[in-house]
């Protein structure tokens, strides 16, 4: 085990409930994350995955907690290490429709990052990297002049992959990148996400609510639950032997696509229930 | 059934399309509604060339004619060709009313920009000094500014300019902030894209539609008060042919001679109407959602 790439102390994140308090929505969470690992966060709603993720970009600040990526104090980062880690580190949001500007063709969305941290790079070479980036997600050079209009939520993902690709990254978030995306789609963007995972050896911080996706994907997991984190380990063990009672609620929750299966599960609930209700406090 | 699964391409569901600007074609009263604003403004460019009589040619022995086929629309009272005098008075008066708007948008714009990104304390201050004049009506702001400037064309368009952006400068604050937040932009600073690029490239395209359709209604309205301006005297003054100030001259002839305030009279009714109909159609065209963020055109 390498010292980690990314790694999360104590990481506090507050916002005001509108009566003078506060609520934390990431509560003292510590994670580490080595380069090259897949790690899922899951948590249903409200959970804090997405604000723990936004604070990693520095799309929020954090209350308190560093966070320190490669060596990085990202919260006392000189220019330069600031523009290393953008450039490094990139996103996927969640819906495809609104994380691409209307006004903007595929051309300038995926060559954004190049312009931003390759300057010196011509546009010729600018649009070979593009059109070498949308290959590699499944589209081709006839979507560079286009608009985000003219594609579908799964073309529209694949063109926020490429976007996120084109600087050369070493981590890629996604958030939620499939919630959005109807069932058959979805299948075809994680397929995608696990390859590049595999293939450019990319650290890959997965937001989920759904856990069957990150079992697919990811090899460790972390399970977030108002904020804190209730487990972390590899996904198999998580997954096997969920130590926390809510870990394990959330497993219960994934449809088992066998009816004769779910029923015999849905049964044993019966069961256990009844059981629990009957017996004295 | 069998039939549908064969072609699931039938099946697919379209995905949602926010398009901003809706692709259809253009119903008769859009076009005629551009096609009045662009005739006005060639009029406004070419006039002064096309009049047939010198605009500022005193006859004193030819005053107060009715139209005829000489003089289309009379003469006034110093005897000058009332149809030359109103392609003349185009220019000042459309000109005037399209510079006062585009300066104040740009203004605005600008002010706007500065406010939603600068911070809080910048961006209160700002503001307030947007309401303090936004609570005052546009045409006292106008009348008082153009008087203190030295009453005179170029006074009223300053004046208006000062007192007019403020409006702007609210609905484009309101417009970028809600940009701002928006997950493509939000995409763009996890890219690492400067803000001067931020906002320029990826906020400030996507949030003027309102302030071009407010800026193109707003001609209209301003056209009006340019004139009025003009009319009691804080604006163009007596030789010139601003339309305004025609009517002006011209109303101690009304009962024997209509048309010398009239024509005048209707060219900035014609005007007026033109320019905020052409506005309220690409409103309609940019977003039929659209209308009640627009705010009140100018008092």
């Amino acid at each position: 085990m390498s010292a980690p790439i990314l790694e999360l102390r104590d990481v506090v994140k507050t916002y005001g409930d509108g009566n003078g308090g506060r609520v934390a929505a990431v509560d003292h969470v510590s994670v580490a994350v080595t380069e090259g690992q897949g790690l899922g966060i899951v948590g249903e709603s409200g959970s804090g995955k997405s604000t723990t993720v936004r604070c990693i970009v520095g799309l929020e600040k954090p209350d308190s907690g560093t966070i320190t990526y490669d060596g990085i104090d990202l919260a006392s980062a000189s220019r330069a290490e600031r523009k290393r880690f953008r450039r490094e580190v990139q996103m996927v949001f969640q819906d495809p429709y609104s994380s691409l500007s209307p006004r903007l063709s595929v051309e300038e969305i995926v060559g954004e990052g190049l312009v931003v941290h390759a300057p010196r790079m011509s546009r010729a070479q600018r649009r070979d990297r593009c059109v070498e980036v949308l290959e590699t997600v499944g589209l081709d050079a006839g979507a560079l002049p286009r608009f985000p209009r003219s594609f579908s939520g799964g073309q529209r993902q694949r063109i926020a992959i490429a976007r996120a690709l084109a600087p050369e990254p070493r981590m890629l978030i996604c958030d939620e990148p499939v919630s959005a995306l109807d069932v058959s789609v979805q299948a075809q963007v994680i397929t995608l996400l696990r390859r590049m995972h595999r293939e450019l050896g990319l650290t890959m911080l997965f937001i989920a609510h759904d856990l069957a996706v990150v079992r697919h994907l990811c090899d460790s997991v972390l399970v977030m639950h108002e904020g804190r984190v209730e487990e972390t380990g590899p996904v198999s063990s998580v997954y096997a032997q969920p130590e926390a009672g809510y870990t394990r609620a959330l497993l219960d929750a994934i449809p088992i696509p066998d009816p004769a299966r779910d029923r015999a599960r849905r049964a044993r609930w019966r069961a256990s229930t009844i059981a629990e209700e009957t017996t004295p406090a | 059934m069998t039939d549908l699964l064969q072609r699931p391409e039938r099946l697919r569901i379209r995905p949602r399309v926010r398009r901003r600007t809706a692709r259809r074609r253009m119903t008769w009263s859009e076009l005629a509604t551009y096609g009045a604003v662009l005739v006005l403004l060639v009029l406004a460019v070419v006039g002064p060339w096309i009049a047939p009589h010198d605009p500022y040619l005193v006859d004193q022995r030819n005053t107060l004619l009715a139209p005829s086929g000489e003089h289309w629309l009379g003469t006034d009272g110093t005897g000058r060709d009332l149809f030359s005098r109103l392609l003349a008075g185009a220019r000042p008066s459309i000109i005037g009313a399209v510079v006062t708007v585009l300066a104040a948008a740009t203004i605005g714009v600008v002010v706007a920009a500065i406010a939603a990104t600068a911070g809080r304390v910048v961006d209160g201050i700002v503001m307030r000094i947007c309401e303090v004049v936004l609570s005052l009506p546009v045409m006292m702001t106008g009348l008082g500014l153009a008087v203190a400037l030295g009453p005179s064309q170029k006074s009223a368009v300053i004046a208006l300019i000062l007192a007019s952006w403020p409006s702007f400068a609210r609905l484009a604050r309101s417009e970028i902030r809600r940009v701002m937040v928006s997950p493509h932009v939000e995409a763009a600073q996890v890219l690492g894209v400067s803000r001067w690029r931020l906002l320029t490239k990826h906020v400030l395209p996507n949030s003027l539609d309102t302030v071009y359709v407010k800026a193109a209604m707003d001609v209209g309205g301003v056209i009006v008060i340019i004139s009025s301006l003009s009319f009691i005297g804080a604006g163009a003054q007596a030789p010139s042919a601003e339309w305004g100030a025609m009517v002006e001259s011209g109303s101690r002839f009304l009962n024997n001679a209509w048309w010398v305030t009239g024509a005048p009279g209707l060219a900035i009714l014609v005007t007026s109407a033109a320019f905020s109909l052409a506005g309220d159609a690409l409103r309609a065209r940019l977003d039929p959602m659209l209308s009640s963020s627009l705010g009140e055109a100018p008092r």
